[in-house]
């Protein structure tokens, strides 16, 4: 949560920055790139209100098993262990010496049990390490540290008094005599810094009066106490100082020493962290006027709207009853925006700006038994009026009347605000999925219990909640443990959940809990990637997911039924889960890093110094000591013992010093989040090379020997990961086969780097989030080694960083951490250490043969510089020659790199991903396409062995020129798709006689979320003509319409293109902000794209979307209809619009781009959350040359 | 009154008749077994025809069903060298063998018998790809452009049987394209 709180302050800024670099300029660089997903940034915060009780009880220091929840002796009843100048005495509990000398120890057998934690869940706990309250007093001064001297009775309020830890305590209390008669207990005296420790005689696991207990004070006598190893105050941990153990015994006393300061303390650490919320607070009685209403939560505690809640919060006094039922049916008429107790104001967003998709929590916490009446919304779970609640058999209803239960059903199941466009998202795992605006309860009692432990099975079966004895309509006959299992009933309807908390740390999980349950409800986010390869050879898709709560990925394997093409709605394997439970001491991951020359294992031990200084930097960008560092570099390894509040041990030695702190991060499971990477399967060698010279021919060289003997090798998912690797995931199962920590990660800077990982203040950075590029080529994998076809993988970094890395993922059985694997299977890195004119390596290589000297190829990875480099700010190609890095050095010679001459330092170009062909047939790369920042689209020639001729293709002069330039403002960042012109023959002066079609964009900063500037898509045909611009192009039109049953969609025109005077077609995207930034895909004669719409509404899943579908010859509509548009599953004449073919359907969500696999075409949204919301759309069949039946013969008689 | 006694009537007859009778009867009954035998070969020549023609059809049929099943699918995930479906490296079986046919799990077999002694079945192999126009031209890794013109070539191998066991047998084959 930590670092969502940043976040805002990070999207905020980086807003500003861009806005201002990009206002003035007509065409400029892409502006700050956002560090997180640009569809997250507009989520709709939720309302969450926080309904506390503040009866009498809540005011009270013991918490025991006992029926009354404190303790009673001889009928006395004792709420207190401690005086404090604020409660009465005779409900402390009497002490040893007292009783003694009133001769009335005996009748007081378990006089001890107060002081021990395992009878008063909320006495000290020499295990826990106590904090102060986050936020600030009613002096607006920071809450520190208790002082022992003078301990703080009320942390709020300073002035209610102090007591001295360190000096014997002398009160007055009551005691019940032999006579059943209560008389005054002078002379209790004893030194309050003091606990026992039990011992459990009888085993029967019960705090029994007679059991063993151990007596231990805190005196500077006694040097060392025993603690444990979360007491992270302990620089010893477990052993602790004198001055420790009293400095935390002190806080105890003063923050944690009350139920209703415990209840403080969790409210508080959660809303401290809490931020992307509106929160409010009320109580049941209101006691101090601290209701306050709800309010979207800034960052700092200290300040705004926080600052004000949490002073609301720790001002609240506990007195008075439970009358919880009134309290709960206020919130839900607040939440609606109908007449309440509580407030005036109504809390929800305005419609056009997040109410429509609002989200409407309440979080219900008490320590007892309600009472008090209630009328007013009869059996609401229980008479089945809606599709929410069930009959009176359960599993929502029960016959009782007017409970806990039949209000939160009441909230749940009727739309609290009718007027509004009812427009919320289903939450995952189909507990919520309730359209209409609506109340989810949960509820948290603290150190009660009911009958029931368990809640339904399912929401179909009976289910038996409890019946009031005498009267079944009357809830006031309900017992004490079947109110609590009331509040359990009520989280059921409420459709949230019901957390038991026995003890205050039980207490702040359960609110977190429930936060966190709330935060991944808002789930705002699926990032998706397809892995087309798969789809075809292995019948699985591969999809990539991510949570912003705590920034966690997974990877899933979907089963695609080769039938019906329908992909599968439960994963085969779920890569993130497999790795949290992968056991690794026996099974330890074998993750390899880049020592700046060669590939080593991400062990301490082999680290270089300055990788080892990025994991000893703190998060104020100073030097720790080595064994933080070690712990650190564990984290990212997969340790999660000393993340925050973790459940494992955390302990790790450098041979001199311990660290035990649980002070890291906190994290979700071991797997970052993937967000821009797609899957990559490498499985079975699926490059098209040749057998022909110049390739390999001779025999056993060959690249179809090499395809075969590698046919059946294991298959591996590569993804880019921003828990700064890449990871390999095996296909069988799911398990992590390989992971890669790129050099470039490394950094000692404050906020950057791995160590930054592992700050509980992390806020979203991406580390490797390119999707890999994989390829077959016959290259040496070292300076001296022998040439072999081997498959390379090289992946890049987006906005993680200005580097490229290559490995060597030929055979996957061979990865190791020792030997000489890790030095075989790292081939290089490429940074902007190496040239400046790198930028952010947005750019996915393409890895291909080049023609060499002397019929020779020479392999290379070709890639544009990406955007905003440290250089010269001039659009560049990078050829990267595979061999060359080998020896660790980039000298000249080894890699090309040819500039446009577009850009400078003042307004920064960048070229985008290339698409690399052979246009003349000769297996060979020859020419390549890219465009760039300022809407150019380039052709580079690339033919011929001659490197120095390898240029620009066009010129005027010595001037580079494009092929094409864009109206102002059309950036182009996604990579081209080139075809042959078939409208036209080739010939000797018109080669290479290619159409390319890309279309117009930027999605890259947060500025990019409004601008609503003309994009298009392009088809522009290189025939030897430069400079192209959209005066020699045909215009298509886009527009809107229906088919007979009243789908809309879109039509296009089918203007004919002369290519004998225009040079290709174009289509401007009509829709306000519309843009075409992913890959088009070509079928047949047709060209798939989808467009995309980031959209202001933050109700719209970060935007919409539309699916079209167009000729590539002349960019327009089909001639028969191409797609399943009105989704019936045939295409016929309904598919059709005004007697034409349907030329697109729009999407709700960011759609990425469309996989076609037969007649299916598979498109994933950033609404995508599983294999079952993978939208599949039934399109043409593919006709053409070699298609049908070839030939036919009779094999016998 | 005198009655003609039986033995006048037998002394006023000849007895060529009963010889010709039974000559005839004998000519006649050769006729028609002779006849019959024509009969009898030539219902045999139209039968092993029938069959003959009915084990093609079949053959035939089962040939259509399974460029249907071709049309249909949308990835070559079944294709795994079982159940009559072989990918490209799996080696398909010997279709004279009569195992191949007999065995269930070598071929697929058709729902629709058309009188014929078995139901015909069929087998398809994965036979190649050629790539398409766009995948000629641009140069790409593992997983790109996918599902974009690659055409996939099958064979299919049918049998069709004739109305009783043992009589005719017809297998063909014919190779048939998909774009994916």
């Amino acid at each position: 949560m930590t670092n969502l709180r940043k976040k805002a302050g990070l999207i905020a800024t980086s807003a500003l920055v861009s806005s201002a670099l990009l206002s003035p300029a007509v065409v400029a660089a892409p502006g700050s790139l956002s560090e997180s997903p640009l569809f997250l940034s507009n989520a709709v915060e939720p309302n969450i209100l926080f309904t506390l009780d503040d009866s009498g009880s809540m005011d009270w220091g013991l918490m025991t098993q006992e029926d009354s929840g404190v303790t009673v002796e001889r009928g006395w009843t004792y709420y207190y262990t401690l005086p404090a100048a604020d409660n009465d005495y005779f409900w402390i509990v009497p002490d040893e010496s007292a009783l003694t000398a009133a001769g009335a120890l005996a009748n007081y057998p378990g006089w001890w049990r107060p002081w021990n934690k395992d009878y008063n869940a909320l006495y000290y706990n020499p295990e826990v390490t106590y904090t102060p309250w986050p936020g600030e007093n009613k002096n607006d001064v920071q809450y520190t540290n208790s002082v022992p001297t003078a301990a703080l009775i009320n942390p709020w309020d300073p002035d209610a008094g102090t007591i001295d830890l360190t000096s014997d305590v002398d009160y007055d209390t009551a005691y019940v005599a032999d006579d059943n008669i209560a008389y005054w207990l002078e002379d209790n005296i004893f030194h309050p810094a003091r606990y026992f420790v039990w011992t459990d005689t009888d085993g029967d696991d019960v705090v029994d009066p007679e059991d063993g207990r151990t007596l231990v004070e805190i005196v500077p006598t006694t040097v060392s106490y025993t603690g444990s190893i979360d007491r992270r105050d302990c620089a010893a941990a477990p052993t602790c100082t004198y001055a420790e153990e009293i400095q935390n015994f002190a806080n105890w006393y003063t923050y944690y020493r009350k139920r209703e300061h415990v209840a403080k303390a969790a409210y508080g650490q959660v809303i401290a962290l809490a931020t992307n919320s509106r929160m409010g607070l009320v109580t049941l009685h209101n006691n101090n006027s601290n209701n306050i209403a709800i309010a979207s939560m800034n960052a700092d505690p200290n300040s705004g709207n926080k600052d004000d809640l949490l002073e609301n919060l720790y001002d609240f006094q506990s007195a008075n009853g439970t009358p919880l039922r009134t309290t709960l049916d206020n919130a839900g008429k607040y939440l609606g925006c109908t007449t309440n107790s509580f407030f005036a104001s109504c809390p929800a967003l305005a419609d056009n700006s997040g109410g429509e998709c609002q989200q409407n929590f309440n979080i219900l916490m008490t320590d007892g038994f309600y009472n008090g009446t209630f009328t007013g919304v009869g059996n609401a779970d229980g008479d089945d009026d809606t599709e929410w609640d069930s009959g009176t058999a359960g599993p929502y209803g029960d016959a009782t009347p007017n409970t806990m239960a039949d209000i939160a059903m009441e909230y749940y199941e009727n739309d609290l605000r009718p007027a509004t466009d009812d427009n919320l998202r289903p939450a995952p795992g189909g507990v919520d999925s309730n359209e209409e605006q609506h109340m989810v309860t949960y509820s948290v009692a603290f150190g009660v219990d009911g009958d029931i432990d368990d809640m339904p099975a399912d929401n179909t079966s009976p289910f038996a909640w409890p019946v009031p004895t005498g009267d079944p309509l009357a809830p006031e006959n309900f017992t004490n443990a079947q109110r609590i299992d009331d509040l359990r009933h009520a989280a059921w309807n409420g459709r949230g959940e019901f957390f038991s908390a026995q003890n205050p740390s039980q207490l702040i999980s359960s609110l977190r809990g429930a936060l966190s349950s709330i935060q991944s409800r808002m789930g705002s986010a699926a990032a998706v990637a397809f892995n087309s390869g798969s789809l075809s050879t292995n019948s699985e898709v591969y999809l990539a997911l991510f949570n912003s709560e705590r920034w966690s990925g997974n990877l899933l394997a979907y089963q695609l039924d080769s039938l019906t093409g329908d992909v599968s709605s439960t994963p085969k394997w779920r890569a993130a889960n497999r790795l949290n439970t992968r056991d690794l001491s026996t099974t330890p991951r074998k993750i390899l890093t880049y020592d700046g020359t060669d590939g080593i294992a991400f062990q301490w031990a082999s680290l270089t110094t300055a990788q080892k200084n990025d994991f000893r930097t703190n998060p104020s960008g100073t030097q720790d000591d080595e064994v933080i560092g070690i712990a650190r570099h564990a984290y990212l390894r997969g340790d999660r013992g000393c993340e925050i509040s973790s459940g494992d041990a955390c302990s790790h030695t450098d041979g001199v010093d311990t660290f035990t702190a649980k002070q890291f991060r906190e994290r979700s499971g071991r797997l970052g989040d993937i967000v821009h990477s797609g899957p990559v399967f490498v499985g079975a060698p699926e490059s098209n090379w040749r057998n022909i010279s110049p390739f390999p021919s001779a025999s056993g060289e060959t690249y179809n020997e090499f395809r075969q003997a590698q046919a059946s090798r294991p298959g591996i998912v590569y993804v880019g990961a921003n828990d700064g690797m890449l990871h390999g995931f095996s296909q069988a199962n799911g398990d992590e086969a390989i992971a890669y920590v790129p050099g470039s990660m490394y950094s000692t800077a404050a906020s950057e780097g791995l160590h930054y990982l592992t700050d509980p203040a992390y806020v979203h950075k991406y580390y490797v989030d390119l999707t890999p590029s994989v390829a077959d080529a016959y290259i040496k994998t070292s300076p001296t080694g022998s040439t072999a076809w081997r498959t390379v993988l090289v992946g890049g970094l987006r906005v993680g960083g200005r580097g490229l890395f290559a490995l060597d993922v030929t055979d996957p059985t061979a990865f190791s951490e020792s030997g000489t694997s890790p030095a075989s299977t790292v081939l290089w890195e490429f940074t902007s250490t190496d040239d400046a004119d790198l930028g952010y390596t947005f750019s996915k290589p393409s890895i291909v043969p080049l023609e060499g000297a002397g019929n020779t190829i020479r392999w290379a990875a070709v890639f544009g510089n990406g955007y905003n480099d440290l250089g010269s700010g001039e659009a560049k190609l990078f050829i990267l020659f595979l061999e060359e890095g080998l020896d660790g050095t980039w000298s000249a010679g080894d890699y090309l790199e040819i500039t446009t001459g577009s850009g400078d330092t003042t307004t920064r170009n960048g070229l985008s991903t290339p698409a690399v062909i052979d246009s003349d047939g000769d297996g060979l790369a020859d020419r390549v396409y890219a465009g760039d920042l300022f809407g150019e689209m380039w052709a580079f020639d690339l033919s011929g062995s001659n490197t120095s001729n390898w240029k620009v293709a066009y010129k005027q002069g010595a001037t580079p020129k494009p092929l094409f330039t864009a109206p102002a403002n059309q950036q182009i960042t996604s990579v081209p798709v080139v075809v042959r012109n078939k409208a036209v023959n080739t010939t000797g002066t018109n080669a290479p006689n290619t159409l390319v079609i890309f279309g117009t964009g930027q999605y890259l900063t947060t500025a990019d979320i409004t601008t609503t500037n003309m994009q298009a898509v392009y088809g522009i045909w290189d025939s030897g003509t430069k400079e192209i611009d959209q005066t020699s192009l045909v215009e298509q039109t886009i527009g809107f319409g229906s088919n007979a049953d009243g789908d809309f969609g879109r039509t296009l025109t089918n203007n004919y293109v002369d290519y004998t005077t225009k040079m290709g077609w174009f289509m401007d995207l009509p829709d306000s902000g519309e843009r075409q930034i992913t890959s088009p895909v070509i079928r047949g004669d047709l060209v798939f794209f989808n467009t995309m719409t980031p959209d202001a509404n933050p109700c719209n899943y970060g935007g919409t979307g539309w699916q079209m579908v167009a000729k590539w010859v002349n960019g327009g509509r089909p001639d028969e209809v191409s797609f399943d548009f009105n989704e019936d599953g045939d295409l016929d004449a309904e598919d059709e619009i005004s007697d034409e073919a349907a030329a697109g359907t729009e999407i709700t969500g960011l759609p990425t781009f469309p996989v076609n696999l037969a007649n299916k075409r598979y498109t994933a949204t950033t609404e995508t959350t599983g294999g079952d919301s993978i939208v599949v759309t039934d399109i043409i069949d593919l006709g053409g040359n070699r298609t049908g039946r070839l030939s036919w013969e009779e094999l016998t008689p | 009154m005198q009655t003609p006694s039986s033995t006048s009537f037998r002394k006023s007859q000849a007895g060529a008749v009963l010889a010709v009778s039974l000559v005839f009867l004998v000519i006649l009954t050769l006729v028609g077994v002779s006849a019959m035998q024509n009969t009898l070969l030539e219902e045999k020549m139209a039968g092993n025809v029938k069959d003959r023609n009915l084990a093609f059809q079949n053959a035939e049929s089962a040939v259509r069903e399974a460029e249907l099943f071709i049309e249909g699918v949308v990835s070559l995930g079944n294709f795994t060298g079982s159940g009559g479906l072989y990918g490209l490296t799996d080696a398909e079986p010997d279709y004279g063998a009569a195992a191949t046919w007999n065995t269930a799990g070598n071929h697929v077999q058709s729902s629709n018998d058309f009188g014929a002694y078995a139901s015909p079945r069929y087998f398809i192999k994965h036979h190649t790809i050629v790539s398409g126009a766009e995948a000629a031209l641009n140069l790409s890794g593992y997983g790109d452009n996918k599902g974009s013109g690659d055409i996939t070539i099958f064979n299919i191998t049918a049998r069709g049987t004739g109305g009783g066991q043992d009589t005719a047998e017809v297998i063909l084959r014919t190779y048939y394209g998909r774009a994916f």
